[in-house]
């Protein structure tokens, strides 16, 4: 009963007129990136979250939540009609799905695309919904020692599921900690690492340094390339799918859904890696193997659903644990911090109209997107075409508007073309961001759970092996980090990287 | 690309002994009692060592060894971070109308080979659409500059 309750009250918040459109907002823009290879989620979140501010704290968190998923329903229409994938996650869906649109089957690959990803996408925020609760009740069971063993597993899988260099991704990491370290010590009240400069007093602002790292640094890239994105020319037609297509791709749906769910669960994982794991089973299980990569409708099915039911999963951790599972999740985390709610086990209780608003309104948002994507397939189409030189002066602008109204400071400008400069170069010598990010928002709280259980324990590291949680997240840490480093898991890493390259 | 990557470890490695430094200076204390540059201190003894190795790595590496990524195409984000450097020296001088203008104009002017008068108006018009969302609308207050430019 309290369960039907609590979606009541979340449809209630999220159907109120402001948050529908900041849910249609988010969508859109979410598609509108999805197809516009260049900007991603993360730098279209950060980009968008000075903007928040100006909004309810609920609005602005579906809106954000609405990029997310929106991208991932986007993405795939580049992939299938221009060969190049919007998004990372929409990479596997390359290889089937420009084949179906080079053989005149654009329309029924579109098609799929959108219905799995729509189903997907609800089966997934049912399955949040019935893992919300159970998990925050479990959660309010974690001390500063779970917590602490908690984000350090987070930040070596995702280091671990890095597609370069490891011992890179460690140091990333580490700078990412030390980045968040600037500022005043929420403990003794120290000033730390300001150098004497006042601005960085508060510490260095999240947003100028994602913004720079994802805005600025991906336009750098981008400007770089000077080949001519060509639009496969093909009349989009019969945008529903044969009964037979949905008898070939039914189970590659369920299956990716479950899959993808899963994967986004876990900390480190993420719709990327649960389109690849999800495409890779669906080959291996198939009985004709060798038709993957010909143009087969489970080949855009099944990565199309896991990345929807992944975006999905991954809100899991953020809500109920109040630990961002990815980059993506990390914007989302600092979108909340920003209305000054923080997430984990208390935002359930503190902000039920949040919790459960931000859920419901996922409904709404992928009933949008269906919408969106099937009849206005066309538009999209067109919005490839436009040329990057003509956008990415509007966006740096955009970027320079929403860093300089945080504080009405030139400072966060310099912060920011900083960081632009630093994650452009960085990707140059091939080090990864999303490590830098996710160690930089874990930083403060990776920082006060470990003084507080040394507090707690008298200085014995031995609370975080004592305690079972603790232990068992500390354990797959660590079985992680030596496989990882001792080259046990090298062959299949790389292995997994050669074929992402692919 | 070597050199590149031996300069950013180095960076690394430079960063990493400025923080050790200040975390020694503002305490590091002890596992009873942490002090404020604790984890900062641990932090960068990880990076330096890392950094230290992944230099190592890149010394060892052949001189003729083909690079993974090209130069080639430098010249338009070198401009850019130039206009954009400039762009913050000068925004609070000349204001955000004048200032954006002319990094648009930057902008557009290398991006586009359209004519020159082309990029100027659309440069115009799109820096006071965003004014009059941000400023008017949204009531966002920006540097109006020594020559007091607003509407």
């Amino acid at each position: 009963m309290e369960f039907y309750q609590s979606i009541l009250l979340g449809f209630q918040a999220s159907l109120q007129p402001i948050n529908l459109l900041f849910c249609f907002i988010g969508v859109f823009i979410g598609t509108l990136v999805g197809v516009l290879p260049g900007l991603g989620p993360t730098g279209t979140m950060a980009i968008l979250l000075p903007i928040t501010f100006y909004a309810p704290p609920l609005s602005s968190i579906i809106m954000l939540a609405g990029i997310y998923y929106g991208s991932q329903y986007g993405g795939s229409t580049t992939s299938i009609l221009v060969n190049i994938p919007g998004e990372p996650s929409s990479i596997v869906t390359c290889l089937d799905g420009h084949q179906m649109a080079r053989q005149g089957r654009a329309g029924p690959a579109l098609g799929i695309s959108a219905f799995g990803s729509f189903i997907a996408g609800t089966i997934g925020v049912f399955g949040l919904m019935m893992l919300a609760q159970p998990l925050v009740r479990f959660a309010l069971r974690f001390g500063p020692p779970e917590y602490f063993s908690l984000m350090i597993m987070g930040l070596i899988i995702l280091i671990y599921l890095t597609q370069k260099s490891l011992i890179k991704a460690i140091s990333m990491g580490a700078l990412g900690l030390i980045l968040s370290f600037v500022g005043m010590d929420i403990i003794s009240g120290k000033i730390r690492y300001t150098y004497d400069i006042d601005e960085l007093l508060d510490g260095i602002g999240i947003v100028p340094v994602v913004m720079g790292f994802f805005g600025i640094a991906e336009i750098f890239e981008n400007l770089e390339f000077k080949g001519i994105r060509t639009l496969y020319q093909t009349h989009i037609k019969g945008l529903l799918p044969t009964l037979k297509d949905w008898a070939d791709s039914i189970w590659a749906i369920i299956r990716g859904t479950v899959i993808g769910f899963f994967l986004g669960l876990l900390p480190g994982g993420g719709a990327p890696i649960a389109s690849f794991v999800s495409y890779a089973i669906e080959k291996r299980i198939s009985k004709h193997p060798e038709r993957f990569g010909t143009g087969v409708i489970e080949g855009v099915a099944s990565p199309e659903s896991a990345n929807n039911a992944a975006s999905s999963g991954a809100f899991v951790p953020l809500l109920t644990l109040g630990i961002p599972s990815n980059v993506v999740m990390a914007m989302l985390f600092a979108g909340l911090l920003i209305h000054n709610i923080t997430p984990g086990p208390l935002l359930l209780k503190n902000h039920p109209d949040i919790f459960w608003g931000v859920i419901t309104s996922m409904y709404i948002g992928n009933v949008m997107l269906l919408v969106l994507n099937l009849p206005l397939i066309g538009l999209w189409v067109q919005i490839t075409k436009v040329p990057f030189r003509l956008m990415f002066p509007i966006i740096i602008l955009i970027c320079i508007v929403g860093v300089y109204t945080l504080k009405n400071s030139v400072f966060d400008i310099w912060i920011m073309i900083i960081f632009g400069v630093i994650g452009y170069v960085m990707k140059k010598c091939q080090y990864e961001p999303a490590p830098l990010v996710l160690a930089y928002v874990l930083g403060p709280m990776l920082e006060k759970s470990m003084r507080q259980s040394l507090i707690i324990s008298n200085g014995s590291f031995k609370i975080f092996f004592v305690r079972p949680i603790s232990a068992i997240c500390l354990g797959i840490a660590a079985f992680l980090l030596i496989t990882a480093i001792t080259g046990i898991s090298k062959k299949k890493r790389l292995e997994v990287v050669k074929e992402l390259q692919e | 690309m070597k050199r590149l990557n031996q300069a950013t470890s180095l960076s690394l490695i430079g960063l990493s002994i400025l923080i050790i430094t200040s975390s020694l200076k503002i305490g590091v204390g002890n596992l009873q009692a942490p002090g404020p540059g604790f984890l900062g201190f641990l932090a960068s003894i990880l990076l330096l060592v890392l950094s230290f190795v992944i230099f190592i790595q890149d010394s060892k590496r052949g001189v003729g060894e083909k690079a993974s990524f090209g130069w080639e195409n430098l010249s338009k984000p070198s401009i850019i971070i130039v206009a954009l450097c400039s762009y913050a020296l000068i925004f609070d001088t000349l204001g955000f109308l004048l200032s954006s203008f002319i990094l648009m104009t930057i902008m557009l002017l290398i991006s586009s080979p359209k004519k020159w008068y082309y990029h100027i108006f659309v440069a115009f018009i799109i820096v006071n659409v965003s004014y009059l969302v941000l400023c008017k609308l949204l009531r966002v207050v920006f540097p109006v500059g020594i020559f007091r430019i607003q509407w």
